[in-house]
């Protein structure tokens, strides 16, 4: 009769043995830190690769148990992971990587947009300003608006705001540059996003903004509002706008 | 044994003593008017001695033995590169029209040389081959005219143009580096106004004018400089201050049309 292996260990290990032969393997999700993209239950088709980048769902070996994560950020060699729906970030070398699922349930994995990506390490980055306190962090704009990206439920109470730590540097009407003293990143607006800032300049909410911007534009606001759900994530995940 | 002193615009002076008159000469060839033997203050001084197994380039970075001493030399100039504060340099080629400077901005190869080298030959003024000295303050062109240096291919478009300049020397040393050098008899003397910035895109087929909006600019600006400068908010606003330039990207096979779009407006 088949023992159940104990030792998770000794299970990496016939993992990583079985998928450097080239074979794929197949695995079952236990947990929730996946949800909503993986359940208890479903089958993830796992597959050695040379290289993986930043978005894949990686198997890896971390503090005695095989993790099933999704790799936010490679620096320095060093690989964090995290769960979709967990706050905590794990990270490692390279060697405590398996492989990347490629399938679940027999179906090809679906993207996860760069921008929620981000988003997704910022929640790790306020875990950790929360001194690690769950119940704190759910409370933060940015869980809140990566929660509702995540599960793809409204939140009309969020008020959204240009982040004033940020430098604002104007060319013209057409160009605004927008500089991050803490991580020297520059990022770049054209005429609808200097609009949409300057509308930020004051607390907002969604459908204000959208009622502003049709006052600007010849628009409806359910004919713009995915686009600026859009505009509103990718400055949220670079911090360039804040949630309140 | 002989010292040169390196003397360059913009930047902190160097020397270079050596035992070997063949690198003095190279020195002179490639930095033309930049090297002297008057001595003058210095903030690096590098020693390159010739011995029986190749020379030892002594720098205060360290020692290294090497068969191509300038190879080196250079290498570590371009390393330690102070440029004046009050100085945004550039990575590009610039000639003087008309009291206007005109700038050519590309990566590596991408024929800024040989378009300034064409231009000098058709009237235009030197007034750099690879470093663009732009005054921060007023945007004028420091002159920076060290000789032009010319890579075959580029020697090969010269001469299907019939612009082969005059008092071309070879400069070459070990299997790697081999240039054709020359300083053009027109030279910028004093700096002078930016007039254009054009981002180049040589090609095969096609001559035309792009414009470019101001984050083009800018984002195209933050690609150009020759050194790495910190970014900050200042210096974003000084790039948002040289983006209201007259900036556009310029494809051309032709230089012909180069020549007329700056001679002729």
């Amino acid at each position: 009769m088949d023992r159940p292996l104990q030792d998770k260990a000794l299970q990496y290990k016939i993992l990583t043995a079985a998928l450097h032969s080239g074979r794929d393997i197949s695995l079952t999700v236990t947990g929730i830190s996946m949800n909503p993209l993986m359940y208890e239950g479903d089958c993830v088709t796992v597959r050695r690769a040379d290289t993986y980048s930043v978005g894949d769902v990686l198997v890896f070996f971390y503090k005695g148990e095989i993790l099933i994560h999704r790799l936010l950020k490679i620096q320095n060699g060093r690989y964090f992971c995290k769960g979709d729906n967990a706050l905590r970030l794990e990270d490692m070398t390279s060697d405590q990587i398996a492989g990347k699922a490629i399938l679940l349930n027999g179906q090809s994995l679906p993207q996860m947009p760069d921008t929620t990506v981000a988003l997704s390490y910022l929640v790790n980055r306020t875990f950790r300003a929360c001194g690690y306190n769950a119940k704190i962090t759910k409370q933060s704009g940015i869980y809140r608006f990566y929660h509702q990206i995540l599960w793809k439920v409204e939140d009309k109470t969020m008020k959204y705001k240009k982040n004033e730590s940020m430098d604002y540097i104007p060319s013209d009407e057409t160009s605004l540059a927008v500089f991050d003293p803490e991580t020297g990143d520059t990022h770049f607006f054209d005429e609808t996003g200097i609009d949409i800032l300057t509308i930020l300049d004051e607390p907002c909410d969604l459908e204000t903004l959208l009622e502003k911007l049709c006052e600007i534009y010849d628009a409806t606001p359910d004919g713009i509002r995915s686009d600026v759900e859009e505009f509103l994530a990718k400055c949220i995940a670079t911090k360039v706008v804040e949630v309140l | 044994m002989s010292t040169l002193f390196l003397i360059f615009p913009a930047q902190s002076a160097c020397s270079v003593t050596t035992n070997c008159p063949s690198l003095c000469s190279l020195l002179a060839l490639k930095y033309g008017s930049y090297v002297t033997e008057h001595p003058a203050d210095v903030g690096v001084a590098i020693t390159a001695f010739k011995g029986e197994n190749g020379y030892t380039v002594s720098t205060p970075h360290g020692e290294q033995q090497t068969d191509t001493p300038l190879s080196v030399i250079d290498r570590y100039l371009f390393g330690i590169a102070d440029y004046a504060p009050t100085i945004f340099a550039l990575h590009g080629a610039a000639v003087e029209w008309r009291g206007g400077a005109y700038l050519f901005l590309a990566s590596t190869t991408g024929g800024k040389t040989t378009l300034a080298s064409y231009l000098t030959s058709r009237g235009c003024a030197y007034l750099t081959d690879d470093c663009i000295l732009l005054e921060r303050e007023t945007l004028l062109v420091q002159p920076y005219t060290a000789p032009i240096q010319l890579r075959d291919g580029g020697m090969e478009v010269l001469q299907k143009y019939s612009a082969v300049p005059d008092g071309v020397q070879i400069l070459q040393e070990g299997n790697f580096l081999r240039r054709f050098v020359y300083t053009p008899a027109h030279c910028a003397k004093q700096a002078v106004p930016l007039k254009k910035i054009f981002f180049i895109q040589r090609n095969e087929c096609e001559n035309c004018l792009l414009p470019m909006n101001t984050n083009e600019r800018m984002m195209s600006l933050m690609q150009a400089p020759i050194t790495n400068y910190t970014v900050t908010g200042d210096y974003l606003r000084f790039l948002s201050r040289l983006a209201k330039a007259d900036c556009q990207i310029l494809r051309y096979c032709d230089m012909d049309f180069v020549k007329e779009l700056i001679q002729n407006g």
